[in-house]
């Protein structure tokens, strides 16, 4: 009977794509650490929205950041901030890429494997990447520097190259890595345990 | 409804092209490997430590900020504490004549200007030239 509820509850074809989507976001960010801004957590983050909705929108870029990160401040960068500033950037970078999950959740309904939809799923890419640089930056100005306009204005400045970096990531890390995601998503069955056993059945 | 589709596959794979050429522009245009020349410069370097002042002046071959403060580490045999962020293809001061950057979280660091315009790249990225003037000073993040 218990057994039954907890199939009910956890969608495990939701889980095992959760799961791959972490991979991903966790092996690109990892492997691509060596160039700023070319990461592939943005993909992850609106697929996590547009494939699998609801907790997965913040579960899954979460989970990302938290392992990343844990990594990149232990073994990188781990002299340049104080505990602090990097709890502030995170709170920031986190949130960030839970903007995109949910920005993601809104073309949730009817996904297709087609040019059209991932052309959309680029485009909204685009758009939470200037959401997601804005938000940073801003996050930047409010830990590291003094509160004043002209560092607003500096920060912002600053950012510009690197938000044209990540819009070019965005751009080629978004259909390539959606257009298999998408079809796999929608023609091969994963493990899915509700599949196999419809709620009306188990119920 | 086919050809439609081939049409739209197509774009995107123009969109990803572009987005990768674009990529490759901007890495290639950021890349400088300008550390030292062959007719001298002169300049002068002033770096503002937290109760100290090193005032350097030079005829040099070393034309970036980050050439021109080794030399004068050098020439006044003090240290530089720096490290080479892979990510954001540049150098960061960490510390300068053992003054380091956010000491027990005082927030301060170490930040340059020439001719009084804040540095907004990396130090060994920033190109010097003849009469320039180059400040370190260790304070608060601002311009």
């Amino acid at each position: 009977m218990i057994e039954k509820k907890v199939k009910m509850l956890i969608d495990w074809r939701k889980l095992c794509m959760a799961i791959g989507l972490i991979m991903i976001g966790v092996l690109g960010r990892i492997l691509l650490l060596s160039y700023a801004n070319i990461e592939t957590v943005m993909v992850v983050a609106l697929l996590s929205g547009c494939l699998l909705g609801g907790i997965y929108c913040v579960f899954v870029p979460v989970t990302v950041m938290a392992l990343t990160d844990w990594y990149i401040y232990t073994y990188h960068y781990h002299s340049a901030f104080t505990p602090n500033t990097i709890l502030g950037i995170t709170l920031f970078t986190w949130s960030g890429f839970v903007i995109a999950g949910f920005l993601g959740s809104s073309l949730k309904r009817k996904v297709v494997c087609s040019p059209t939809y991932v052309g959309i799923i680029t485009g909204m890419g685009v758009i939470a990447t200037l959401i997601y640089d804005t938000w940073t930056a801003f996050g930047w100005w409010y830990i590291v520097y003094p509160h004043t306009t002209d560092n607003l204005r500096l920060v912002y400045t600053l950012q510009l190259p690197f938000t044209l970096y990540h819009l070019m990531s965005t751009i080629i890390f978004v259909p390539i890595i959606s257009i298999p995601i998408i079809y796999l998503w929608k023609h091969a069955h994963l493990i899915s345990m509700n599949d196999a056993e419809p709620v009306e059945s188990a119920a | 409804m086919r050809r439609k589709n081939i049409i739209g596959w197509l774009v995107l794979l123009i969109v990803i092209m572009s987005g990768i050429g674009g990529l490759q522009f901007l890495i290639h245009s950021t890349e400088t490997h300008i550390s030292s020349i062959e007719e001298p410069i002169i300049t002068t370097m002033r770096i503002h430590g937290d109760d100290w002042i090193i005032e350097y002046s030079s005829a040099t071959t070393n034309n970036t900020v980050y050439t021109l403060l080794l030399e004068c580490a050098s020439e006044y045999n003090f240290t530089i504490g720096s490290t080479f962020w892979q990510g954001y293809n540049a150098v960061f001061i960490n510390s300068i004549n053992g003054a380091i950057n956010n000491a027990d979280g005082n927030n301060l660091w170490w930040q340059y200007y020439v001719n009084g315009g804040y540095g907004e790249v990396g130090c060994d990225k920033k190109e010097i030239f003849d009469g320039d003037f180059v400040e370190w000073k260790y304070e608060k993040a601002q311009q």
